[in-house]
Formats: structure tokens, sequence, C-alpha cells
């Protein structure tokens, strides 16, 4: 009975290593592991590394991290103990600091002060903001976001927020009740029989309608640089507002952002977005990323009938003689590919470099992004 | 006949399975196990055509259960899932006067979930297969928690449908989307992987029992040589089966190019893939395979 106790502590100990090392466990595995173990002969190795695999992991891509784990734990489970206690908290060894009541007073006199500050700075702000001019305001609509500062992109992502609103929509199989349909509903007009004593009142249904799913590749190249902060906003904030969207970003590599961007705070979001993609600012492989992105991604991202928004400014550094053929491909994933390129802010703009060519073949709609009014055509007029 | 209570240990699922020519390795044949002894959805994930849904139906042959499938697809809904009413007969009860019992189980129309759960026999309780979930969207996964978790269906008209016994659930996925962690926690997991080689020469030889075992290593080895080169569909066991039956009902006994042209269609789906290995690749990977099965062979 000790032993079973203790083997059950110890698997307890495992559970709490791989959540440390970043696999999401409920309790109520960890409780089915615990069963499953109960009534498995685990005097076989096997047994129970599947036993355990079966109830905490549920995806594949944790099985190497797991595998780890278990080889570190169940080898020698007393070095990883020694571990644990070195990385435990020491709790009670130490007094707190007895607190200065001068010194609480002094620092809650300056937070208030800094609070009103704060506050006044605001109001400031606003009556600044109200008394800017419509001619400063139009300016802005048409400053190029390669020359804005720091104060002047914060004010544009203020800008591109009202114009989200999008309207673009695909009829879906689900149905949902509405009187004003041609489409009788058999389930709605039966309910509504039976309230009206065996009257028939016909009801009628219409297909729901969603907004097309999104995919969004950004090029996070040195040439654009000066773009890229403006593009994660718009693509956090599209997001935000529709639950279906996915987004890339490619340099020299290609890497899915999307869960980074779930989070509502914009300035948190963007933080772990820099954290994780080490590419910014590199050299850009289109070809490459466009590859990867098929072989790995296009089965799983082109499920629902989504759209595709490449920005990029289409200027590759790749041995591009297969980006003929990876666009090709990519074209039978999505019957919707919208490129948006910043290089036509230049109004004699001509296509004359051989990736743009070769991408314009695939694309449907060759758009502007380079200000907010660009922005506003497409989030308006396009999505 | 297999009874679920005569299963005391992992192997008698093993050896059970490959009776009837399913090879299973220790983990899944573990995650049977406990899918059976604590009465949990199992999960798989996997590429198309490494045995997922033959899971299903070699459990319902040796259990002796009738296997219950839900082919999932964007837009399914409970109507088609669970239960619909009967709405011509509703409509007539009413044209007589009769709406006291308009929405009792005589007008219940019962669908592949509602029937997995309303059975009263011992004999009757079936398996359930709900087949590529990641096609569903959604509000259908939302719709499976109740029942997975608890065992029941709520119908509004009526109230709650328990489950005699759980029924023995099979869940399958293609990754084309992440199934969301809610439906996942309620299930154990498996990922099914290609076979290593022994795995898949077992599978060859009990699913095409006319093939020669020589035949089937180049087979084999041909096949595990391909899923190193980068194809864009790589081919399953499915497709490893179906071309050895192309082959051998073709009375070939040997693969050389000849062979390849006429039957590379069964093998690989997609232009891309079967151009690029007629290319330069096919040659390359036959004097491979023939240098390998010698080598075994000299063993």
């Amino acid at each position: 009975m000790d032993d079973e106790n203790k083997l059950l502590e110890n698997i307890l100990q495992f559970i709490r290593l791989l959540r440390k090392s970043g696999i999401k466990i409920g309790n109520q595995s960890s409780i089915d592991a615990l069963d499953s173990i109960k009534i498995l002969n685990i005097g076989n190795r096997n047994e129970f590394y599947w036993a355990l695999h079966s109830n905490l992991i549920n995806r594949n891509e944790d099985t190497e991290v797991f595998d780890q784990c278990f080889y570190l734990f169940w080898q020698n489970p007393k070095i990883l103990q020694q571990m644990f206690n070195l990385l435990l908290p020491q709790i009670g060894t130490q007094k707190a600091p007895k607190a200065d009541k001068k010194q609480l007073k002094r620092i809650s006199d300056n937070i208030q002060k800094q609070n009103k500050d704060i506050e006044k700075e605001k109001k400031d702000e606003i009556l600044f903001d109200a008394q800017m001019s419509w001619s400063n305001k139009s300016a802005l609509n048409l400053k190029d976001f390669e020359m804005m500062s720091l104060d002047e992109i914060q004010q544009a992502e203020k800008e591109i927020k009202k114009y989200l609103n999008i309207t673009k929509t695909q009829i879906s199989r689900r149905w949902k009740r509405y009187d004003y349909s041609s489409k009788i509903s058999s389930k709605y007009t039966i309910k509504k029989s039976v309230k009206n004593y065996g009257i028939i009142n016909l009801a009628f249904k219409e297909q729901v309608k969603k907004v097309r799913p999104l995919v969004i590749l950004i090029d996070i190249s040195g040439s654009m640089e000066s773009y890229s902060r403006i593009m994660l906003f718009l693509s956090h904030i599209l997001i935000q507002h529709h639950k279906n969207v996915e987004v890339f970003t490619f340099g020299t590599k290609l890497t899915r952002i999307t869960q980074f961007l779930k989070n509502k705070d914009v300035d948190f979001s963007l933080d772990k977005v820099g954290k994780v993609v080490n590419d910014w600012a590199a050299g850009t492989k289109i070809t490459s990323s466009i590859k990867d992105f098929n072989f790995n991604w296009s089965r799983r991202m082109f499920t629902q009938n989504q759209r595709l928004l490449l920005i990029s400014d289409g200027l590759e550094r790749d041995d591009n003689q297969n980006l003929d053929f990876e666009f090709n491909r990519l074209s039978l994933f999505t019957n919707n590919i919208i490129w948006l390129n910043p290089l036509l802010r230049y109004e004699k703009f001509e296509p004359k470099v051989k990736s743009i060519k070769t991408i314009l073949k695939y694309v449907d709609k060759f758009i502007p992004i380079h200000n907010i009014n660009s922005i506003k055509n497409l989030l308006v007029n396009i999505m | 006949m297999l009874k679920i209570k005569q299963v005391n240990n992992i192997d008698t699922i093993t050896s059970n399975l490959s009776k009837i020519g399913y090879i299973s390795n220790i983990g899944l044949s573990t995650s049977i196990y406990l899918m059976l002894k604590l009465s949990k959805p199992l999960l798989l994930e996997g590429e198309a055509g490494v045995g997922k849904t033959d899971l299903a139906k070699s459990l319902s042959k040796i259990f002796n259960k009738p296997l219950i499938r839900l082919q999932c697809y964007e837009g399914l809904d409970m109507s088609s899932a669970a239960y619909e009413w009967n709405f011509a007969a509703q409509m007539i009860s009413i044209q007589k006067g009769e709406t006291e019992n308009i929405y009792s189980k005589k007008f219940l129309q019962e669908r592949p979930l509602l029937k997995s759960i309303s059975q009263e026999k011992q004999e009757e309780f079936p398996i359930l297969l709900i087949d590529e979930i990641d096609r569903a969207d959604p509000p259908f996964e939302a719709f499976l928690l109740e029942l997975l978790s608890d065992w029941q269906i709520t119908i509004p008209e009526i109230g709650t449908i328990k489950a005699k016994e759980p029924p023995i659930v099979i869940i399958t996925s293609n990754r084309t989307r992440e199934v969301h962690d809610a439906l996942k926690r309620r299930c154990l997991y498996h990922f099914v992987d290609y076979p290593d080689v022994d795995q898949e020469l077992k599978i060859l030889l009990s699913r095409v029992p006319k093939i020669n075992e020589e035949l089937s290593k180049s087979i084999i080895y041909f096949v595990k040589e391909i899923r190193k080169i980068e194809l864009f569909k790589q081919p399953g066991i499915a497709e490893t089966i179906d071309w050895a039956q192309a082959i051998v009902e073709l009375n070939y006994i040997t693969i050389n190019p000849e062979v390849l042209e006429s039957t590379i269609g069964t093998l690989l789906k997609n232009q891309d893939d079967i151009k690029k290995l007629k290319d330069s690749e096919a040659s390359k990977i036959l004097s491979t395979i023939q240098a390998e099965i010698s080598l075994i062979n000299r063993k």
C-alpha cells in the first residue's frame, strides 16, 4: 500500500514537472492518469509510458517534451527531486521588513500626485485632440507610415479602429429563424402551431451568414520594417473583431503568430510576437516561406473558403525559380488572394521586378497599404 | 466473440486485433485498453490513411458490436447528428387536433448520436465512430461536450436521455484544424503515426494474402524511401495496401520502372509528387531498396 501511495505521489510530481515544462494538464486528466495506472500492470515500462501519455498529452507537438521529462524523471527521480527542491521558493525564511509609516505615506502621496498628473495630462491631450484641425487629420490620413513618428503611428492606430467594419460575408450551412425569408421552417412552424392550439401559422428560416475567414501573411523583412508594426496592429484588431483569422509572419522563415495576438491588450500581444519571431528586418525569402506554408499549413488553413491577405513588397532575395510553382500551388487552396503592397504608394509604380510579376499572376486584387486611407479602403470596400 | 469483461490485459487487445488483420502497437493497444476500462472516448489524430477509421471497424468486429458512424462536415447540426422531429407526422396530428403529445418519443427520429445512447439490450450497445471531427465547426464540438462527459443528450421538449451503458466512442481527426481543448480533455489521446517497417510488413501480409514475402518487402522498403522525399502527400498505409493489391492483380512479381509507370496512381495522389518521382527519384530508390533487401537476406 505504501509503495502504491509512493508511486502515485511520484506521478503527481511528474505531472508538476510536465506543467513546468509548458504542457497544459487539467486536474481531471491527472485523476484519470492515476486511475489508469491503478488498472494496469505497472511492471511493464511501455504500458506505463503509454498510460500516462494517453491521459496527459492531447497534442502531438507535446510528445517530445513528454518523452524528455519521462526519461529524466523515471530514470532517476532522485536527481530531479533535488532539482525540484532547488527550484521551490524559500517560504518563511526571511521576515518581511517593517514598513516605515512615514515612508509609506510619502509613497502613497507620490502615487496620488502621479495619478492626478496623469489625469491632467490626459485632459490636456483630449483638449489638444479636439482642437486638432481637420487639415491635420486629413494630412495624417495621407501620410506614409514610413514617414510617421511613434506618436503619429499610435494616432494612426486609433483612426484605423474606427473603420473596422468587415461586411463581406458568406452563407454557411446553418439555419436560423427569420420570418422575412421565403423558406418555410417545419421545426418552428410546429412549435408555433402547438402554442396556437393547432392553428398552423407558417414560420420561416434563412441560412446564417458569417464573415469569411481570413489568413494573413505579413512580410517582416528589412524593406517592410516601417510597416511591420502597423500591419501587426491591423492583424491584432482583426483577430479581436473576428475570431476566424490566422496570422503568419515571414522574412527568412515562416512563423505562425495567431495565438500571440489573441490577448486583448495590443502592446502585450505585440511584445509577445516580438519575442517569438526572430527574423525581424532580415532578408526576404518569399519562395521558401510560401513553400513552407503550402507544405505545413495550407491544408489546415484553407478549410472554410478562407481569403488570403498577402502583405509584402514582393522583393525576393531567395532563389525564385520555384516562386511561380509555389504561388500556383497556393492559388489552388484559396480562390481569393489580396495582395497589399506599400510600393503602390508611388504613382508611377510599374511591376518590373521578376518576383512581383510572378506573384501578380495569381493575385485577385493588388492594392496599396502605405497610409490610413489605404487601410480604410481595404476595410470598408474590400473586406 | 470477445467480451469487454474478458479483456484483462493489453496483449488480449493486440492479439485479437491482429487475428482480423489490424496490427496495433503497444501505444495504441494501451489507449484502447484504457478506453474500455475507464469508459472514456478515444481521440485519434494522424495523417490520412494510417488506420484511424479502420480501428473502429476492427473493434466492432472483435467485440461483435454494431458500428454507428457519424461522418462530420462543416454545418453538421443536431438534426443530422442527434435527433429530428417527424414534422409531417406532427403536422397530421395537429390537424387531427391531437396537440398534447406532439413532442413525444413517437415523433422522435433518432440520428447517430442519440441512437448510440438509447439502446436497451446489451448486445445492441454500439461502437460510435465520430469521423473527421476537424471537418465539423466549433458549434458542433460544443454540442458534443455533454454527450462525451455525461453520456446524455438533452432534448428541450422531452428532457434528458441518458445512456444505460456508455458506448465505446472513437473520434478521428486529420488535424486540418485544432480541436478545442474542452473536447480533448474529455478524451484519451493517441497520435497514429506511420508504422515502422516490421509493422507495415505484417499489415501488408495480413491484408494482401496473395502477396509473397519477397515482393511485400520490396514494396515496404520502396514506400519507406518515398516517405523520406519531400512529397506533398505522403502515402499512408491504405495507399501501400492499394498499391500492393494492384501489383498482385496485374500479376507483377517485382517492382521495376514499368510496374511503377502503370501503378503509381494507387500510391501517390498528387500530380506534382508523381512527376517528381518519375523524373529522378524512382531509379535511385529502386537500386537502394534492392541493395537493402539483399543485405537483409544475407543476414
